[in-house]
């Protein structure tokens, strides 16, 4: 799997059926996501979901909303469910 | 009129019941609310983390909630939200763990996904032994309407701007949390209701599951509005969130049991349930303070503290 945030606009054009986990940033401006696609066009790549969630706990302002982060278990368990994205 | 010391010919102080029913049961009579009997108040969680401002029972001593993964078990509580709608991450409304355990120690919990708006329910042994699953509320289709019906926030989140989804609830809403003796987060193995109604068919029909989670029976610690576990965080933002009426249940209550037990949107006296003499095992009021009515007592720290309901 990969592990990219990419922008709004990019993430409209991604195969939703690939992608596993979607959390939006406070601003909506940004999307993580893990998907099994390769995506190009993104503005950070991380090599695993334990360096996916350090990076929301340091960047925790664009993320959530409590100052913690999001945590590897939310990572795990949040499944993406493209009808339910709105 | 003078002091009325008798009532048909019984002292009046010695009148517990009025028409079979526990006199501390009753909310109003003829339509009047008694301000003595009328649940007042309610714990407040603090947002701040740490057990220093967490609600909690340090330690079940077997007080009969001990539950592994094949136990039935029933979890009751209303909460009034004081998340907003920014707040982009879990809010945990319910959780246990075994005694200073850690997030896999024989976790049960129940949260609040404020950015997806689904409601959770998950219990584990282990990162690789874990069941889970959910209810969505904005979606009015499918195997989604029926909590979306039951919740009424229609396409809006579930927070504090938005605690008034069901009609005339004041904020506070029931949420109950019934399992069978299954080890299965299966649809058919769960049950979860939004006041007196059930949410329906979970996500997962046949429930979420990594490897097999093997509980034990030990001791647990109980948290309302944080996690049990690490930092007590995932509490939520900005205003705090009420809880109140809390219980907890040795069987998996049906749809009935839940529906006296919301009595229209009334807390009812939880000791007057049908179901309380055989499996009541855990009841907090917040009236005052954390005493349990059933139980071991709360502990209430810091900024969590009692606060009108």
């Amino acid at each position: 799997m990969n592990y990219y945030i990419v922008t709004e606009e990019v993430f409209n054009t991604l195969t939703k059926e690939n992608i596993s986990f979607m959390h939006k940033s406070i601003d909506r401006s940004k999307r993580i996501i893990i998907t099994s696609d390769t995506v190009s066009t993104n503005l950070n790549e991380f090599a695993n979901p334990t360096a996916l969630s350090e990076y929301t706990f340091t960047n925790n302002s664009d993320w959530v909303g409590d100052g913690t982060g999001v945590t590897e278990e939310e990572i795990e368990e949040t499944i993406y469910i493209p009808e339910l994205d709105d | 009129m003078g002091t009325t010391s008798k009532i048909t010919g019984t002292l009046a102080t010695a009148i517990s019941k009025v028409s079979g029913t526990v006199i501390s049961g009753l909310a109003n009579i003829m339509g009047q609310t008694i301000s003595l009997f009328t649940n007042a108040n309610s714990a407040a969680k603090s947002l701040t983390t740490g057990t220093a401002q967490a609600i909690y029972v340090t330690d079940s001593n077997s007080m009969g909630v001990e539950w592994d993964d094949d136990d039935d078990f029933s979890i009751s509580f209303w909460v009034k939200p004081g998340w907003d709608g920014d707040l982009n991450t879990n809010i945990h409304l319910f959780s246990m763990s075994d005694v200073g355990g850690a997030v896999n120690d024989d976790t049960f919990r129940i949260w609040y996904d404020d950015t997806n708006n689904r409601l959770n329910v998950q219990w584990r042994s282990g990162g690789s032994h874990r069941y889970h699953n959910f209810w969505t509320f904005h979606s009015n289709s499918g195997k989604y309407a029926p909590a979306y019906a039951a919740a009424g926030c229609g396409t809006t989140y579930w927070n504090a701007d938005n605690d008034d989804c069901a009609t005339g609830d004041d904020g506070y809403t029931l949420i109950t949390f019934c399992k069978g003796a299954l080890n299965s987060a299966a649809d058919t193995n769960i049950d979860m209701y939004w006041n007196g109604t059930t949410l329906g068919t979970s996500h997962y029909t046949n429930g979420n599951h990594t490897g097999t989670p093997a509980m034990s029976n030990n001791d647990k610690q109980i948290f309302l509005g944080s996690q049990s576990w690490s930092s007590y965080a995932k509490s939520g933002n900005n205003n705090e969130t009420k809880f109140d009426g809390v219980t907890m249940w040795d069987t998996k209550l049906d749809a009935t049991d839940v529906a006296n037990l919301w009595n229209g949107g009334t807390p009812i006296n939880a000791t007057t349930h049908s179901k309380a003499d055989d499996y009541l095992k855990g009841y907090w009021e917040f009236e005052t303070d954390g005493t349990a009515t059933v139980g071991e007592n709360m502990t209430i720290n810091g900024n969590s503290n009692i606060e009108a309901r």
